[in-house]
């Protein structure tokens, strides 16, 4: 019984690695006689260096993919972007006004440092997210008022309002429990020295180089750890992180940059695995964004984009995605044009995308009455996005819109994008797992990325009920509207959704991906 | 000799000084806010709120660039964007770097000047011809771009050598194997230089009174070169390398990018890429600061070298 | 051979003329230098006239192809024609070469001249100076002013003219010690002629072989250090081509299509190894010790 869901969670995902082409080899292994234990499994981190190791303050993608290894959430994901327990053992109970939610807890676990996990060290942890100064969580878990203990093994946790995205947070930082006697040691300072549930444990790290675990020996599932250490090393270079990759420096790259992925795939000793990212990637257009975020009420600032919705939707019309996918990166992305991502269970297959057609954005512009439209294309510098919006700028060209694109470095940009200085911003967003977390901030009128300025009632309306009401089927009927809304006033023109590679070794077996886009190692072993 | 040390270090010291200053006032002057930067996708108030306090970037700017000088004379450069010590992260990735500068160096010596002192001693025949030529377009050829042939031939064609990142010394051979292309790379133009300072001022010591002199008193003609004249032109040499020193920074920086090697320069590009703010800062004072030290020392060297400087007490 | 007029020999400025240019004729590598120059800058200078196609026309059919009849040298990435990019391309080095030099020169000869010719505190406080821009390697500088202006050509301009100036104070400020000396500055000290006037009218043209050298040693290693800059992404900035830019572009491509690596690559060697032919014989003819 003692791993019941969890273990299931990481079959299923074997199963859809299957179906992602390379990975066959992979998940025959995971049982495979041949396999052994131990050794040193060395990852590349594309996506850059982690920041703080602390639960509470980290704020990177990175810092996600090693989190994994050595602390262990209430719940996590699984290979089809549904919430599992993992310290939990179940999902939560929700009281009928929706303000109460009881979560039970999984007995006979040890932290790291061999002190039990309990419902008072989730009670510290949730505390210490809500209140340490510069908490990343706070706001993520902002309707929550108390939290208590009821037993050993039972967590009772209050809500100022209902809050559906409450169990998808506690699937992400906010939900991995820290060792009370090491936060009563180190407290700010917890990075130094994390310690949480995991299979491995924090061992050191080289700032700029490498995160260094070991095999844990409190771990519940200690049996299904093979690999005695794992070593996380940050990769800044696309081409050398590939080099790297072939040369057996490491074993596992956990982002191929498409540049790369033909290198990758010809190596027979090589496999890849694949996932379709929650995140997005697109424009945002900046419409009612005058004084900068936040600075009510929002209007039109007058630049074209702003002005016409025509002009819109001929801009949108004269980009061909898949020939985007195509020249700008070599087939490997997902095509598409909501906010979530088909890799959500949320994801709706009912809304027709803006379909490619040059000649009625010819039309459109003509009949916008708008002389030589233009548009500044704000671009954060990076090889890739320039790619990109060189392509988009020929497109545009094609139906007579004349595209600047603005290179600007990507905090410039934040901060413009902040500030409301900006026209049109070629951006994406990393994704969430619930839902709320790639729309809300964006369109609603008080969203703290709404860029675009965008103020809209029905839509403000329609995503608060979202955030209140319980069934996946509600939610989808009420994200149905909200999509079919940008589509119309397009605050944002999505483009695509990243699709992750990982690229692994086939000495090595059992290493995962779930839509989350996180390489999954702990459980990996050489054969 | 004591008063000519005080005079150099004194200057230095000023020198340090002003450019910490413009080293701080450049990243102030540096558009964006840095809470934003070190937020990463969180924009929430209060995040930012308490970045800003813990960064001191509440504070007047007088205040935060004494504190910032008072700490770094303590050896503390403060924390990163990723919470990390700098100081710390400078003193790990800067001997990764001192590797590739001084390897580079020795490379380019061991070629440069044996190759000026060939050119020199037989002017107009061919191997003046072969050294004088391959110097011209070891200068002409920019060093990344060799990077990246060498990357495509050795590494991804042949698979002879490895095309990125690191091993410590405590694998010597390893070390050594991952080194040797970006030392290459890297000395190609140095070598370059040094050949033609070298070649130009063995010409002008052979023609010097004191080496007419030397051949009068019957000295070999090997002699004569490798005593005398070469001694003479090594000053200058040494003054060369000194100059070259900014150039090899430089190269670092882009050799390390190229070859994925997590080295000081890398660490450059890396910090103002993502904006870190206290990193760029240490990276760059470090950077001025290494930099002054060593042109003081070849200073030093080069008047004890050549007594007559220190008389004059000016430097050209 | 060109017959000589005999009235012009009377001059000793045209007699000088004409046994530099005979000097200089005598140098075939310096001719091939300064014709490979010419040609470069003139090609960019007409890009517009020559380059086949624009630099930014794409052809979505047509990407990394190779060369063809109707792409001499293939295409990049997006389907752009190579050939035509190389030569737009040119524009952004010759520019960042000449002017970052000029922007030195302007700068940096005249507080040379204003150190040597007066020396005492005056040259102290330069030379200090000096030492502070020394202190920030060219491509720290350069890295730093990118991050602060924002990347483009214009600021890696700027960036590499003022990495350029410290050599050329010094140079400048030691060839005044040298000048000072000479004859002539007493001569019209005692015309009554004030400093500004022995500074710009009397020692200056006695330098200019000295700078023209200078000069062009200095613009190959300013067109480099736009490509250097532009490949790391802090100077020219796409869509607008630069060498470096092809460059950087094509790091991505290097495992699948190495070929756009080389292009930009040879032209950035031709041309400076071109500057510095040029600049080597420039130095050899203007030296009094050259006899032939």
């Amino acid at each position: 019984m003692k791993r019941t869901r969890f273990r299931t969670a990481l079959f299923a995902g074997t199963a859809i690695a299957l179906l992602a082409a390379a990975a066959a080899t992979a998940a025959v292994g995971l049982q495979g006689t041949t396999a052994k234990n131990g050794g040193t499994l060395v990852v590349g981190m594309a996506n850059g260096e982690p920041d703080a190791l602390d639960p509470t303050l980290a704020r990177t993608l990175s810092g996600r993919e090693v989190f994994l290894t050595f602390c262990e959430k209430l719940y996590d994901l699984n290979a089809k972007a549904q919430i599992v327990p993992q310290l939990a053992s179940a999902l939560p109970t929700i009281s009928k006004d929706k303000l109460t939610v009881t979560i039970p807890l999984r007995k006979g676990i040890k932290f790291n440092d061999g002190t039990p996990f309990n419902a008072a060290a989730v009670v510290t942890t949730i505390n210490r997210d809500l209140t340490l100064k510069g908490s990343a969580r706070a706001s993520e878990i902002s309707p929550v008022s108390s939290v208590n203990a009821s037993g050993t093994y039972k967590v009772v946790i209050h809500l100022k309002s209902p809050y559906s995205p409450l169990t998808a947070q506690l699937a992400d930082r906010a939900g991995m429990i820290m060792s009370p006697k090491q936060l009563a040691k180190l407290g700010a300072n917890f990075a130094q020295d994390p310690i949480c549930v995991g299979p491995f444990m924090y061992s050191n790290r080289v700032a700029g180089d490498s995160i260094t675990v070991v095999k844990s020996p409190y771990y519940y599932d200690k049996k299904d750890v093979h690999l005695d250490k794992i070593v996380f090393k940050v990769d800044n270079d696309t081409a050398a992180a590939a080099a790297a990759l072939k040369a057996g420096d490491q074993q596992a790259l956990d982002a191929i940059d498409s540049t790369q992925l033909q290198g990758i795939e010809q190596d027979s000793s090589l496999g890849i695995i694949k996932e379709t990212s929650l995140g997005y990637q697109g424009f945002t257009i900046n419409i009612g964004n005058k004084n900068g975020i936040d600075k009510l009420p929002y209007s039109n600032i007058g630049t074209d984009m702003a002005k016409s919705s025509n002009l819109r939707k001929a801009f949108e019309e004269a980009i061909n995605r898949q020939t985007m996918n195509k020249v700008v990166f070599g087939g490997t992305v997902m095509p598409g044009c909501t906010p979530i991502s088909p890799a959500s269970a949320y994801f709706d297959k009912t809304i027709k995308c803006t379909p490619y057609d040059p000649a009625d954005a010819k039309k459109l512009v003509a009949s916008s009455g708008i002389s030589n439209p233009t548009v500044n294309l704000m671009v954060p510098t990076g090889t890739a996005a320039l790619r990109l919006a060189q392509f988009i700028q020929a497109e545009e060209k094609a139906v007579g819109i004349t595209l600047n694109i603005q290179s600007t470095d990507f905090v410039t940009s934040l901060a413009k994008e902040e500030d409301g200085t900006f026209d049109t911003y070629q951006i994406g967003w990393s994704g969430r797992i619930d839902p709320d977390g790639n729309i809300y901030a964006f369109v609603a009128t008080t969203g703290n990325e709404n860029g675009s300025g965008y103020s809209n009632n029905k839509m403000d309306y329609v995503l608060n009920n979202a955030r209140k009401s319980a069934t996946q089927k509600s939610r989808m009927t009420l994200y149905h509207v909200a999509e079919q809304m940008i589509e119309n006033d397009r605050p944002l023109i999505y483009l695509y959704y990243p699709v992750t590679r990982a690229g692994i070794s086939k000495q090595v077996t059992g290493v995962q991906m779930y839509p989350d886009t996180l390489l999954r190692v702990a459980f990996a072993q050489f054969k | 000799m004591g008063g000519f040390l005080l005079r150099k270090v004194g200057a230095a010291l000023v020198v340090l000084l002003v450019a910490s200053m413009l080293v701080f006032l450049g990243v102030r002057a540096i558009p964006g806010d840095p809470a934003i930067a070190l937020g990463a996708e969180s924009r929430d108030p209060a995040v930012l709120a308490a970045i800003r306090h813990k960064y001191m970037l509440d504070r007047p700017l007088p205040v935060q660039y004494v504190h910032w000088v008072w700490m770094a004379l303590h050896g503390d450069l403060g924390t990163d964007q990723r919470d990390l010590s700098v100081a710390h992260t400078i003193v790990t990735r800067l001997p990764i770097s001192l590797e590739l500068a001084i390897l580079s160096m020795l490379l380019a010596v061991v070629i440069g000047i044996p190759a000026g002192v060939i050119a020199a001693t037989r002017r107009g025949k061919p191997s003046d011809y072969v050294v004088t030529t391959t110097a011209l377009v070891g200068l002409s050829v920019p060093h990344f771009w060799i990077g990246l042939l060498f990357i495509v031939w050795f590494a991804v064609d042949l698979h002879w050598l490895p095309a990125s990142s690191y091993v410590t010394v405590h694998h010597p051979i390893a070390n050594l194997e991952h080194m040797l292309m970006p030392c290459i790379v890297l000395s190609v133009g140095l070598a370059a230089v040094l050949m033609r300072q070298m070649r130009s001022s063995m010409m002008t010591s052979l023609g010097a009174d004191y080496v007419r002199t030397a051949r009068a008193k019957g000295l070999s003609e090997r002699s004569v070169i490798w005593r005398h004249a070469l001694r003479n032109s090594l000053i200058t040499v040494t003054t060369v390398i000194g100059l070259q020193l900014g150039g090899l920074i430089s190269g670092v920086v882009i050799i390390e990018t190229i070859f994925g090697i997590a080295g000081f320069g890398a660490l450059t590009v890396e910090a103002v890429n993502q904006r870190d703010y206290t990193l760029i800062q240490g990276v760059v004072l470090v950077a001025a600061a290494g930099y002054v030290v060593v042109n003081l020392a070849v200073d030093i060297v080069y008047s004890l070298l050549n007594p007559r400087i220190r008389a004059a007490g000016a430097r050209s | 051979m060109s017959v000589v007029d005999a009235t012009a020999l009377t001059s000793p400025r045209a007699r000088r003329r004409v046994l530099l240019r005979k000097r200089f004729l005598r140098r075939p590598m310096a001719v091939v230098g300064l014709v490979i120059v010419v040609v470069f800058v003139v090609v960019a200078a007409l890009a517009p006239w020559v380059a086949p196609y624009s630099a930014s026309a794409t052809d979505f059919n047509a990407i990394l192809a190779h060369s063809s009849s109707k792409h001499l040298l293939g295409t990049d990435e997006l389907g752009r024609d190579e050939l035509s990019r190389l030569i737009w391309g040119g524009r952004a080095s010759m520019q960042a070469g000449f002017l970052a030099t000029l922007l030195a020169m302007i700068v940096a000869v005249p507080i040379g001249m204003v150190a040597g010719y007066y020396r005492g505190w005056v040259d102290t406080a330069i030379a200090r100076i000096t030492d502070v821009l020394l202190a920030f390697p060219f491509l720290i500088l350069a890295v730093g002013l990118a991050a602060i202006l924002g990347p483009s050509l214009t600021n890696a301009t700027l960036a590499l003219g003022i990495a350029s100036m410290p050599g050329l104070i010094r140079i400048a400020r030691g060839e005044v010690l040298a000048l000072r000396e000479e004859d002539f500055v007493p001569a019209a000290v005692a015309n009554g002629a004030n400093d500004f006037t022995i500074i710009f009218r009397h020692i200056l043209p006695n330098m200019t072989s000295t700078l023209l050298v200078q000069a062009t040693l200095t613009i190959p290693g300013a067109i480099i250090g736009e490509a250097a800059l532009s490949f790391l992404g802090l100077g020219v900035q796409p869509p607008t081509p630069s060498w470096g830019v092809m460059l950087q572009d094509a790091q991505s491509y290097l495992s699948q299509d190495s070929r756009l690596a080389v292009f930009p690559g040879l032209a950035i060697v031709i041309v400076s190894l071109a500057f510095n032919v040029l600049g080597d014989g420039l130095r050899d003819i203007f030296d009094p010790r050259t006899t032939r």
